[in-house]
């Protein structure tokens, strides 16, 4: 029988160093941001996945910034590489510890971010920028490793947060520096085993307002203004998967992040350090993905209740108000949003992007609810923001609904109900 | 198979222009005059898959006499299937072959295109269909749906629009999509160059679960579709066959000129290309899951769903896949907008401290898919694209507007634009490849960015092509129809 190797077209040689390095630089051996700097002070004599990574992505210039660094008890910090004085400075680190209150079941445990100052809470608390602004994000090392990668936001590589191309934060601290450049709506999360990092809830939203701050919001190329703001992360949740990582390591802080939750080993072939599906003890199973619970803006739905409502992620303003909704997608479902068939609106942004502004968005147009029959579809990670005008609205409770779709069926799973309380 | 069976588009489909002998688009791509041929050869055949980890998965795949961007090697069994490109109203044949002893009946089929219907184990059939409507089909194996596909059975045909006064991917473009391909490489916000149509992706997702599949490879008559998707969980995640590293990391980058138009669908999953060039990236969804690609450093502007060229053209930076969804992506490949613009400055004079290429991720968003045999993230459905470099003059690209050819005194008329810099000197020659003893003359680029052609070209009676080429930056059109007058 003819077989097709896993590097067809693309031949991989273990055997070279580089390639190895580079091999285990993906998965096994993502470089970090301290490790760099050691391959930099002191190259190995054989390249390694730090090393290599650091050559691709590190000019003379700034590892000559980088030789005569000293680390302290909390590690050596990675410089910004390119750096401007920033208009904004914020700070994140990861948090292990908090916990979702679900009516109808015990807590499920989840991972956040903190501020600077170790408020968390979950989601992480929201980025806010206005745009033209540079943005600088320090994440510490204290929990981790982690990193952000703010979504949607594009800086160099190494601003991007992405470990398997660059690097990841540990062993001290990093920096992200980008530019706000266009207002809408995005979020951060951690790109680390992402699949796991995201699903256990490190993330928050991430908005860029028009210069003239919140409140204001571009349609097509017009300021507008909104009285109340909805900020809508759906999720799912299964506890399966927090419940992998409750092993307690070094200070309590860290849960045992290796094998445990998928990584898989190094090795000299490329082959032999690959966490096997048969390994039951050791395998987290994350292609099967069965949520359970159900989330909005960090409320979760009644356990098992088909549309329960989640009155703790509604809203209320008073007729004559404008509401901006700015909704997201952070589960691994796809969602289907029905929005209220009594309130008129309008999709004026699509991924963070401005239907009909120029330059970029002169090749679409914001579209009212009622052309789309008041309802989208989101697939994970995907944002639209929607203007409501409840001008003339009928006084009451106006609901969305939005619908979990199973990845692989499509089957509705469930679905829950965000209230609009609308008064005169 | 013989190896001499390779491939061609006879043109007889387009009005204007008659059947040419050796001319085509299959020409376009194959760089040599080796891979002139009638017909396209398709075996289905049963292999054994390498996924990301070593282990190995029964899978169903297209075998291919086409060769690989080495030009020497054929393809093989490879899941996709050959990238099969055509340009629209044209005649494709193609022959297929049926050696796989399990699964019950196979087949060939391009949805609402051509159906060879059941064939014979051990046979071979032959189709032939006029290339639809420019855009991208996923041909595939629709017997026991979807069991035939996600085992492997799957491909991609592109099929382009006539090259000539054309510079969207689309023969009908909606007003959106021509104004969008008309700012590129001219309007402020997107300096550089236009689309390049030699400059396509594709990324074809799929999904494995080897379980399912023995199943499926193991009974001679096939499984039932429902006991196929009975509690299905992959456990690999695949873009265009590969996973993780191997789909991300390595591989027969695209050709900035010229080998964008491959067919090894497994060699060219990463993108590259300096700022200022475009490109069009074609996505199909074989496998059985909701995916959700996600790019970094640029959004996309969404081109077409299922077919249908969009008018609204939403600007994201994550779209979703359905199963057997097909959509169009163009990815601009400007400057990615959040970079602070002192990189830019830094770069400018070789004092930047992060270096090229900035390398950026595209996977699946619905992370799931990121793992491989239920961990070892991220070796599933990930891969990049890189930019090389600030944009340059050098990354040419040349638009033909008019081609035509008066046949009664062999007068050839072209005319077109580039978009490199005013004073190159564009050499044209007869047919589809720019040799040397076809040259038929020259033309200059003018200051607004125009160039034209007149003169005596009997050369180019025989195949009604022209090919047009720069040695110096080496932009190419290649195999221009003329229009007979």
């Amino acid at each position: 029988m003819s077989t097709i190797d896993r590097d067809v077209s693309s031949p991989f040689n273990p055997l070279d160093p580089v390639q190895l390095a580079e091999f285990q630089g993906f998965a096994c051996d993502v470089p970090t941001s301290a490790g760099m700097i050691t391959a930099v002070k002191s190259p190995p004599l054989v390249p390694d996945a730090n090393s290599v990574r650091a050559d691709r992505m590190f000019s003379e210039q700034y590892k000559a910034i980088l030789r005569p660094l000293v680390g302290n008890a909390d590690g050596i910090d990675l410089p910004t590489p390119d750096p401007v004085t920033p208009h904004v400075s914020l700070a994140r680190e990861g948090l292990h510890d908090v916990v979702l209150p679900v009516p109808g079941m015990a807590n499920v445990p989840l991972w956040s971010f903190s501020d600077g100052d170790g408020d968390g809470g979950w989601p992480g608390p929201t980025i806010r920028v206005r745009e033209g602004q540079i943005a600088h994000v320090l994440m510490n090392n204290h929990t981790g490793p982690h990193t952000i990668h703010h979504h949607g936001i594009e800086p160099t590589p190494m601003n991007d947060g992405v470990g398997h191309l660059t690097f990841e934060v540990s062993g001290g601290d990093y920096t992200y520096q980008w530019k706000a450049k266009e207002a809408g709506t995005y979020f951060y999360h951690c790109h680390r085993n992402t699949t796991l990092h995201f699903e256990m809830g490190m993330y928050g939203a991430l908005i860029i307002d028009p210069p003239q701050g919140q409140g204001y919001t571009f349609v097509g190329n017009e300021l507008d203004t909104y009285d109340a703001e909805a900020i809508w992360v759906a999720d799912d949740i299964d506890t399966r998967w927090h419940g992998l990582n409750n092993n307690p390591g070094p200070n309590n802080r860290q849960p045992v992040m290796h094998v445990a939750s998928g990584i898989q080993d190094c090795d000299d072939d490329g082959l032999s350090g690959f966490v096997t599906y048969e390994d039951k003890d050791n395998n987290p199973y994350l292609n099967d993905f069965n949520p359970n619970v159900f989330v909005v803006s960090g409320k979760a739905a009644a356990f098992g209740v088909d549309n329960a409502e989640i009155s703790g992620a509604g809203i209320t303003l008073v007729r004559g108000q404008k509401l901006l909704t700015r909704n997201i997608n952070a589960s691994y479902c796809t969602q289907r949003w029905q929005f209220p068939t009594t309130l008129s609106g309008q999709v004026i942004a699509s991924d963070g992007r401005t239907l009909g502004r120029e330059p970029f968005g002169r090749y679409s147009s914001p579209y009212t609810l009622a052309s789309i029959d008041h309802r989208f579809e989101l697939s994970t990670a995907r944002r639209y923001d929607v203007l409501i005008d409840t001008a003339g609205a009928v006084p009451g409770t106006h609901y969305v609904d939005i619908s979990f779709h199973h990845w692989i069926t499509d089957i509705r799973l469930v679905t829950v109900r965000v209230p609009i309380f609308v008064t005169v | 198979m013989k190896r001499r069976d390779f491939l061609k588009f006879s043109s007889c489909g387009l009005a204007a222009v008659t059947v040419g002998g050796a001319g085509g688009w299959a020409l376009i791509r194959s760089g040599s005059l080796a891979f002139a041929a009638d017909t396209v050869d398709l075996t289905l055949v049963e292999v054994d898959v390498e996924m990301v980890d070593g282990v190995r998965v029964k899978m169903w795949a297209f075998e291919s006499p086409l060769l690989q961007a080495d030009g020497i090697t054929p393809l093989g069994p490879r899941i996709p299937g050959p990238i099969i490109f055509a340009t629209q109203g044209e005649t494709v044949r193609i022959r297929v072959g049926n050696e796989i002893n399990a699964g019950g009946a196979h087949a060939f089929a391009i949805p609402g295109v051509v159906d060879t219907g059941p064939i014979e184990r051990g046979t071979v059939v032959e189709v032939e269909f006029v290339a639809p409507a420019a855009g991208t089909y996923m041909y595939l194996d629709p017997l026991n749906e979807p069991v035939n596909r996600v085992m492997g059975l799957h491909g991609a045909l592109i099929v382009l629009p006539n090259p000539v006064g054309q510079n969207t991917p689309f023969s009908t473009p909606t007003a959106n999509v021509q104004r969008l391909f008309d700012d590129l490489g001219t309007a402020a916000h997107f300096p550089g160059h236009p689309w390049n149509p030699d400059r396509n992706g594709v990324w074809i997702f799929n999904t494995v679960d080897p379980v399912k599949n023995a199943l499926a490879h193991d009974s001679s008559n096939g499984i039932s579709r429902e006991s196929f998707l009975d509690r299905y969980l992959p456990q690999y995640f695949t873009i265009n066959g590969k996973s993780g590293f191997f789909s991300a990391q390595h591989g027969g980058h695209m050709d900035t000129h010229g080998h964008g138009l491959s067919p090894d669908a497994q060699g060219m999953i990463s993108l590259h290309g300096n700022v200022g060039e475009p490109i069009v990236i074609r996505n199909l969804n074989a496998g059985l899951m909701w995916n959700s690609p996600h790019i970094h450093g640029n959004h996309v502007y969404l081109l077409s769903d299922n077919g249908v060229v969009l008018e609204n053209l939403e600007m994201v930076d994550t779209w979703t896949m359905p199963p057997m969804g097909r959509k169009e992506v163009l990815l601009p490949y400007i400057a990615p907008p959040d970079i602070p613009p002192n990189f830019w400055e830094r770069a400018a004079t070789g004092t930047n401290d992060e270096l090229f290429p900035l390398l950026y991720p595209m996977h699946d968003h619905n992370e799931i898919s990121n793992t491989a045999a239920g961990a070892n993230y991220p070796q599933g459905m990930a891969t990049h694209w890189q930019i090389d470099g600030p944009s340059t003059p050098a990354d040419e690209v040349i638009l033909i507007d008019r081609a035509e050819l008066r046949v009664r005194t062999g007068q050839v008329f072209l005319q077109g634009r580039s978009s490199g810099s005013a004073g190159n000197h564009l050499e044209i020659h007869a047919g589809s490849m720019a040799m040397a003893d076809n040259l038929i003359g020259s033309a200059m680029v003018g200051a607004d960015g125009t160039w034209s052609f007149r003169g005596r070209a009997l050369r180019a009676l025989g195949s009604r092509r022209v090919t047009v080429h720069n040695h110096v930056t080496g932009a190419e059109r290649r195999a221009i129809p003329l229009k007979l007058r």
